[in-house]
C-alpha cells in the first residue's frame, strides 16, 4: 500500500509541474533574451563610429585654428615687411628729393661725396633694411671725357670693374654710402638688372624694384630700387619723353630682403614656428625666390601666401609661410573622443550583462515559479497523502483494535491476555498519535480555525473529568476541577480545542502522577493575577513549612502560588462581590487563566526548555515507560497561542508540575444563544436547591472542590474539619446531607454521635466521599453508618446529583457514572427503538449501514437519494435521527440538509405563530430539530464545521464503526433518555 | 511512472486454494454415497477452512478488517446478513463495471464525470464490504481517470475486471464452506433440519 500510495503521489505531482510547464511566461520582457553579444558587438561598432566623427569634428576645429594662427601670423608678417619696406622707400625718396634739391638747384652744388656718405651714414638707421644707398649721375656719352675728368676716374662697369666701353649714356656713381663705396663711378647701367632698372625708373618717375638677385659685395640675394632724380620739377601729368629729359641722375639703394627678413622674423614671436618665403612672382609662371630655401621642406599640407606690395606697381610679391614642423595631433580630440568611447564601451559593456543578468534572474524567477507551483502542488499533495495514509492507517488500527478486544473477550491465559491488552494499548497510543500528527499538520498548514460558538465551560471542564476518572481512580489520585464562580457560565470559544488542550494537560498529569493529586483550576486571569500579586509575599514566607498541608491532597506541588493561602483569597474575593474588578463587568472579552497542577515526577530542570516542542519527552526512557509521543503539548501550545493566550509552567522534579495557560474568550449575552437543543447550560437538575450540606473536611481546598460542586447543584453548603464539629453544628442547622471525605472518616471520628441524634432529629443523609475504597472498607463504611451512599471522586456535578437523585429518592435513577463503560451495550440502549432514517445512494453502503444501526436495536428506514429523504421527512415525520451521505449525485447531504432544516424552521414558526390546534398531539414544547449527522469517507475534509455549517449535527466516518458511531450518537441521545425503551 | 504498474502486482500469482483439498475430501463419497459433510462430519474442520480461507483474503489484502465488521452484524435477527449485502454488492458491482466498460469503449465520448460517478459508487460499496483490493484499484483507476489517461484506464479495467472476479470467487467459496457448515451444524441437530 505504501508503495501504491508514493506511486500517485508522485504522480500527482508530475502532473501538475507538466501543466505548468507547458504555460507560458506571463510577463513581457524588454530586454532581448538573445544575441545579446551581437547587440553589444552592434554597438560597439556604431559608437566606433560616432566617436571616429566626434574626432573628426574635434580635429577640424583645432586644423582651423592652427590655420587661423598661420594665416595671421603671415599677415602679419607682410604687412610688417611692406611696412618696413615702404619706410625705407619713402626716406630713399627723401635723398632722392635731397640729392635733386641739393645738387641740381643749387649752383653750384653743396653735396658732395663726403656731405653725401656722411648724410646717409647718419641716416643709415632710417633704413635698415638698405645696405646702402647711392647716387648715380646721368652721364651722356659726350659729357663723359667731361664727366671723367671732373670726377678724377674713369667709368667703369660693374662686371670687371674696367673701364667701361663706349655707350650712348652712362650712369656712374658718383656720391656713395660708405657701405658701397666700391661702387663709386661704377656704370649703373652696365649691370642688367641695373639698366632696366634705370629706365623703368626714369620712364615712370617712381621707386622701382629690380627683380632679386645676388647682390654685389654679398651673397646674399637683394633687389635694388632705383628712383629717378630729375632736374627740374616735373608736371603731374608729365610725358615719358619729359621724364626721360629731365632726368639727370638716379638713386639706388640695395635692399639685402634675406638679412632683411632674417631680422625682421627675428622680431616677431613664434619665429621658429613657421618657415617664411618671400617670392617676386612678376611672372607668375616662374617665381623667383628672395627669401627663403628653394627646397620644400615643413609641413607641406598648410601654407598661407599674402600678398606684398613694395610700392612698384610693375613688381608683385608674395609672401609664403608654413609651420616648421607638421600641425601637433590634437590630443584633446583623441582624448575626448577615447574617453568617450570608452565611457560608451563601458555603458554598452553594463547593458550587456545587465542583459544577461536580467535574462538570468527571469530565467531563474521563472524556475522559482516553476518549482513553487510543483511545491505547492506537492503541499496539496502532501495534505491530500496525510489525508489517505491517515485513513488508511487508521481503519487497518481500527481492525487491529476491534479484533484485539474480541481477542480479550476470548478465554485466554493471563500471559496471552497481558500480551493482548499490551498491543491494544499500543494500537490506541498509535491512533491518538497518528490523530495528534494530522492535528499538527493541520495547524502548521494554518488550516486549523477556531470556532467562536457558545459552550459551557464546567460542563466541558467536568467531561474531560471522567474521562481520567478510571485511571485516576485505579492509580488513587484526587482529581479535581474548580471553576471560579467568576468565570461566566457561558463563553464564546471552541469548545473542541479547548477541551483538547485541558485533555491533554490532565492526560500528561494523570499519566505521571503515581500519588498525590491532580487540580485544574479556572480563574478570570486578570482576578488571578491580581490576587498573586498581593500575596506574593506571603507566599514566599509560608513556603518552608506550611503549605505541606495545604495542597488538595496535602502533598507539596511544584507551584505554591496554588496552595491554600492564595486560594483562600480567590474564594474569598468571591464571598464578596462589591470588590469585583472594575473591568469585568464591561469588557466583552474574558481572559481565562487555567491551571493544571500535579504531583507527579515533574519535570527535569534540563528537559524544560523543550518541552514544547514537538516530539520530545524528557527523556527517551520516560517515553519508554510513560509512552506518549511528545507531540501534545506542543499542539496545546499551539493551540492556546491560538485562542490569544500562552502556555507556562512550573515544575520540580519528584515534586510535582503545574500547567497553566490563559485563553481568550468572548463573553456570551444570553441572547446569542441560538440553538436552543444544544446543551449550553449544565443539566443539571434543580431540585437540590435549597438544601443543606455539610461538608466534613480537614483539608480546605478539597472542601472548596466539594462546595463548588454542590453549589452549582444549588446546595448551600457549610465546611467543617470534623466530624465532631459538624455535630456540634447540627442542632442548629439541620442539614440535609452530610458529606465525609474517607480520610477524615478513617482518621478516627466515628459517627456515633451523628448516629445518636438520628431517632431524636429526621436524620441527615451521610455521604462518604471517597477516591478508591476497598471492599473492606465499604462494607466497614456501610456498617458505620454511610449506608446511604458513596460518591466517588473526581467530583462532577452531575454525577453528585445523580448519587443525591439517588438518595433522596427523586426522579429517575440516571446511572451516569456507568455510561462509559461498555460503549456497545450503551450504544444499544441509546439506539433501541429510535427511528432512524439512512440516507445512501449505494446500495450496499445503505444495507451495511441499516444493519449496523438495526444491531444496536434501530428501527432503520432507507432513502436512496436527498430528494427520497426530503419526501420522507415531511414534518410531521416520526424520525428520531438522519444519517446522510454526502456524496450523492442530484442533490448531496449538504444540500439536503439545509433543505431539512429550512422545512423545520418553517415548521416551528408555524408552530409558534398561532398552533392551538397543532399542539395537540405532539409536545409543544419541543421545536423540530432532527439530528442530522453526515457519512462520510473523507477523514481531513469532513471538519465538524463543514458540516455544521449545512445545519449537520456532526458525522460518521463510513465504514460505521462502533466507536465512532457510539461518540456521534451519545451527543445526542444522551441528554434525553430513550422514550421507547 | 505508469500509474498501473503498482496494480500489476495485484495479478495474482496461482494462488493455492487451501480449501480445495478440503472440499475434495469433504466432497468425496462416504460408504453410504452421501457427501461427508452431510453427515455432520468436518464441521470443525470446515469453520478451520473457512478462518484459513479468510485469513488468506485478508493476507493478500483482498478484504480488511471491514468485512469482520460486517460479519459481527450478523446475528439472529439477521441470519443472512453477509450474504444478503454480499448479493447486493456483486449485482450493484456488475452493474457498475458493465457501464464503465461500456463508458470506455464508447469511442467518441469520454464521460470521465459519469466514469467517476460509477467509481465512487464502486469504491463506496466496495469499502463497506471491505473490498480493499478492489477499492484501491477503483482508486487508481480513479486518478487514471483524472489524467485522462484512456489506456492506464482500459488496463485498470481490466485488473478490476479481474480483481473483481477473484474477489467474487473467494466469496462464493466461503459462502459455499459457510453452508455447508450451517448445513452440517443442522445434521446435528435433527430438529432443526426438520424445520428447514
Amino acid at each position: 500500500m505504501g508503495l501504491k500510495m508514493q506511486g500517485h503521489h508522485h504522480l500527482v505531482a508530475v502532473s501538475l509541474s507538466d501543466q505548468q510547464l507547458g504555460t507560458k511566461r506571463k510577463y513581457t520582457s524588454y530586454i532581448p533574451r538573445t544575441n545579446q553579444g551581437k547587440y553589444l558587438a552592434l554597438w560597439i561598432i556604431a559608437f566606433g563610429f560616432v566617436a571616429v566623427h566626434v574626432y573628426r569634428c574635434i580635429d577640424a576645429g583645432h586644423q582651423q585654428r592652427i590655420q587661423e594662427g598661420l594665416v595671421s601670423m603671415c599677415d602679419q608678417r607682410a604687412r610688417m615687411l611692406q611696412d618696413q619696406f615702404s619706410v625705407c622707400v619713402n626716406h630713399v625718396h627723401a635723398l632722392a628729393v635731397l640729392v635733386s634739391t641739393f645738387h641740381y638747384y643749387k649752383n653750384p652744388s653743396v653735396i658732395d661725396q663726403e656731405t653725401f656718405a656722411e648724410y646717409t651714414a647718419r641716416t643709415a638707421f632710417e633704413r635698415p633694411l638698405l645696405s646702402g644707398v647711392a647716387y648715380a649721375q646721368r652721364v651722356m656719352d659726350s659729357q663723359r671725357e667731361d664727366f671723367e675728368s671732373q670726377h678724377g676716374g674713369t667709368i667703369r662697369t660693374m662686371a670687371n670693374k674696367e673701364p667701361s666701353p663706349h655707350r650712348d649714356e652712362y650712369a656712374p656713381v658718383i656720391f656713395s654710402q660708405e657701405t658701397v663705396s666700391y661702387l663709386n663711378l661704377l656704370d649703373m647701367m652696365s649691370g642688367e638688372e641695373d639698366r632696366e632698372n634705370i629706365l623703368r625708373a626714369r620712364s615712370t618717375g617712381k621707386a622701382v624694384l629690380t627683380s632679386p638677385f645676388k647682390l654685389l659685395g654679398s651673397h646674399h640675394l637683394g633687389v635694388v630700387l632705383t628712383i629717378p632724380v630729375y632736374k627740374s620739377k616735373l608736371p603731374p601729368n608729365a610725358s615719358v619723353r619729359d621724364r626721360i629729359e629731365a632726368t639727370v641722375g638716379y638713386l639706388g639703394g640695395a635692399f639685402d630682403v634675406e638679412s632683411l627678413v632674417e631680422n625682421l622674423l627675428g622680431q616677431l614671436a613664434g619665429n621658429q614656428e613657421i618657415i617664411v618665403k618671400v617670392y617676386d612672382v612678376t611672372n607668375m609662371l616662374d617665381p623667383l625666390i628672395m627669401y627663403g630655401r628653394q627646397a620644400q621642406y615643413g609641413d607641406l599640407t598648410r601654407l598661407r601666401v599674402s600678398p606684398l606690395d613694395f610700392g612698384d606697381p610693375f613688381r608683385k610679391h608674395q609672401m609664403t609661410c608654413r609651420y616648421l614642423h607638421k600641425a601637433p595631433i590634437s590630443w584633446t580630440a583623441i582624448t575626448t573622443a577615447f574617453l568617450g568611447y570608452v565611457i560608451v564601451f563601458l555603458a554598452g559593456y553594463m547593458f550587456y550583462t545587465g542583459a544577461i543578468h536580467i535574462v538570468q534572474v527571469e530565467d531563474d524567477f521563472d524556475t522559482m515559479q516553476q518549482l513553487k507551483v510543483r511545491a505547492e502542488a506537492a503541499d496539496v499533495t502532501k495534505s491530500q497523502f496525510l489525508a489517505t495514509v491517515s485513513h488508511e492507517i487508521r481503519t487497518p488500527m481500527n481492525g487491529i483494535l476491534g479484533m484485539l478486544a474480541l481477542l480479550l473477550d476470548t478465554d485466554l491465559s493471563s500471559t496471552q491476555r497481558d500480551y493482548a491488552q499490551t498491543a491494544q494499548a499500543c494500537g490506541r497510543a498509535l491512533i491518538t498519535l497518528i490523530n495528534e500528527v494530522l492535528d499538527r499538520a493541520k495547524i502548521e498548514a494554518g488550516k486549523l480555525e477556531l470556532e467562536a460558538v457558545p459552550f459551557g465551560l464546567r460542563s466541558i471542564l467536568d467531561d474531560v473529568l471522567s474521562l481520567f476518572s478510571e485511571k485516576s481512580r485505579n492509580k488513587g489520585i484526587e482529581l479535581a476541577v474548580f471553576v471560579s464562580d467568576k468565570v461566566p457560565q457561558i463563553v464564546m470559544g471552541d469548545p473542541g480545542r479547548f477541551r483538547q488542550v485541558i485533555t491533554n494537560l490532565v492526560g500528561n498529569s494523570v499519566k505521571f502522577t503515581e500519588q498525590g493529586h491532580i487540580f485544574v483550576q479556572v480563574h478570570l486571569a486578570e482576578h488571578s493575577k491580581a490576587v498573586q500579586d498581593a500575596k506574593v509575599d506571603n507566599c514566599m514566607n509560608g513556603r518552608s513549612n506550611s503549605c505541606q498541608l495545604k495542597t488538595l491532597s496535602g502533598r507539596e506541588a511544584a507551584d505554591d502560588r496554588n496552595s491554600w493561602d492564595k486560594f483562600k483569597h480567590l474564594i474569598a474575593d468571591e464571598e464578596f462581590p462589591f470588590q469585583v474588578l472594575t473591568s469585568d463587568g464591561s469588557s466583552q472579552n474574558v481572559k481565562l487563566m487555567v491551571s493544571v497542577e500535579d504531583t507527579g515526577i515533574g519535570i527535569p530542570l534540563h528537559a524544560q526548555k523543550l518541552i514544547f516542542m514537538p516530539f520530545m519527552q524528557a527523556d527517551s526512557s520516560t517515553s519508554r515507560h510513560y509512552g506518549g509521543t511528545g507531540i501534545g503539548l506542543s499542539i496545546s501550545k499551539c493551540l492556546v497561542e491560538l485562542m490569544g493566550g500562552q502556555i507556562s509552567f512550573i515544575s520540580r522534579p519528584q515534586i510535582g508540575s503545574t500547567f497553566s495557560f490563559m485563553a481568550n474568550f468572548k463573553r456570551c449575552e444570553k441572547n446569542m444563544v441560538s440553538d436552543p437543543k444544544r446543551s449550553l447550560y449544565d443539566d443539571l437538575p434543580t431540585a437540590f436547591k435549597g438544601l443543606k450540606a455539610t461538608v466534613v473536611d480537614t483539608k480546605h481546598i478539597r472542601a472548596a472542590v466539594t462546595r463548588y460542586h454542590l453549589k452549582r447543584l444549588g446546595v448551600l453548603v457549610e465546611v467543617v474539619t470534623s466530624i465532631r464539629t459538624a455535630v456540634s453544628v447540627l442542632g442548629s442547622g439541620q442539614p440535609d446531607m452530610i458529606l465525609v471525605e474517607k480520610d477524615v472518616w478513617l482518621s478516627g471520628d466515628d459517627l456515633s454521635s451523628i448516629q445518636a441524634f438520628g431517632p431524636v432529629l429526621k436524620s441527615p443523609k451521610m455521604i462518604l466521599l471517597a477516591t478508591n475504597i476497598t471492599g473492606d472498607e465499604f462494607d466497614k463504611a456501610k456498617a458505620s453508618g454511610f449506608s446511604d451512599t458513596l460518591i466517588m471522586k473526581p467530583l462532577r456535578a452531575s454525577m453528585v446529583a445523580a448519587c443525591l437523585q439517588q438518595v433522596f429518592g427523586a426522579g429517575k435513577k440516571v446511572e451516569q457514572g456507568k455510561v462509559m463503560a461498555n460503549g456497545s451495550v450503551y450504544l444499544r440502549g441509546l439506539l433501541c427503538g429510535k427511528k432512524i432514517l439512512v440516507v445512501d445512494d449505494n446500495r450496499v453502503n445503505r444495507r451495511v449501514a441499516a444493519g449496523a444501526l438495526k444491531k444496536f436495536g434501530a428501527e432503520v428506514e432507507c432513502a436512496d437519494s436527498g430528494k427520497a429523504a426530503l419526501d420522507l421527512l415531511q414534518i410531521p415525520h416520526g424520525f428520531d435521527a438522519c444519517f446522510m451521505d454526502i456524496q450523492m449525485p442530484e442533490m448531496d447531504g449538504f444540500e439536503a440538509t439545509r433543505r431539512i432544516r429550512l422545512m423545520e424552521r418553517q415548521a416551528n414558526e408555524q408552530q409558534t405563530n398561532g398552533s392551538i390546534d397543532g399542539s395537540c398531539d405532539t409536545p409543544t414544547t419541543t421545536e423540530w430539530h432532527l439530528p442530522i449527522l453526515a457519512m462520510t469517507a473523507d477523514v481531513i475534509h469532513a471538519t465538524f464545521e463543514v458540516c455544521q455549517k449545512s445545519g449537520m449535527d456532526g458525522y460518521v466516518s463510513k465504514p460505521f464503526q462502533e466507536e465512532n458511531l457510539y461518540q456521534a450518537v451519545a451527543k445526542f441521545f444522551e441528554s434525553k433518555p430513550a422514550t421507547n425503551s | 511512472m505508469n500509474p498501473l504498474t503498482h496494480l500489476s502486482s495485484y495479478v495474482h500469482k496461482k494462488t493455492p486454494k487451501l480449501s480445495e483439498v478440503n472440499l475434495r475430501f469433504l466432497n468425496s463419497k462416504a460408504k453410504t454415497g452421501v457427501p461427508l459433510w452431510l453427515l455432520g462430519f468436518g464441521a470443525v474442520r470446515l469453520r478451520t477452512d473457512m478462518n484459513r480461507l479468510l485469513s488468506l483474503l485478508f493476507h493478500q489484502g483482498v478484504l480488511d478488517e471491514q468485512f469482520l465488521q460486517l460479519q459481527q452484524l450478523q446475528d439472529q435477527t439477521s441470519p443472512n446478513f453477509v450474504s444478503e449485502v454480499v448479493t447486493i454488492y456483486f449485482h450493484e458491482s456488475e452493474k457498475q463495471l458493465r457501464n464503465l466498460r461500456n463508458i470506455l469503449l464508447d469511442r467518441e465520448m469520454w464521460d470521465y464525470v459519469k466514469l467517476g460517478i460509477h467509481l465512487n459508487q464502486l469504491m463506496g460499496s466496495s469499502s463497506s464490504i471491505g473490498a480493499k483490493r478492489v477499492r484501491n484499484i477503483c482508486a487508481a483507476f480513479r486518478t487514471a481517470v483524472e489524467q485522462n489517461n484512456r489506456s492506464a484506464c482500459m488496463r485498470a479495467l481490466e485488473v478490476l475486471e479481474h480483481e473483481y472476479c477473484y474477489l467474487k470467487n473467494k466469496l462464493h467459496e466461503l459462502f459455499q464452506i459457510e453452508q455447508q457448515r450451517v448445513l452440517g451444524d443442522a445434521v446435528r441437530y435433527p430438529g432443526v433440519v426438520h424445520q428447514q
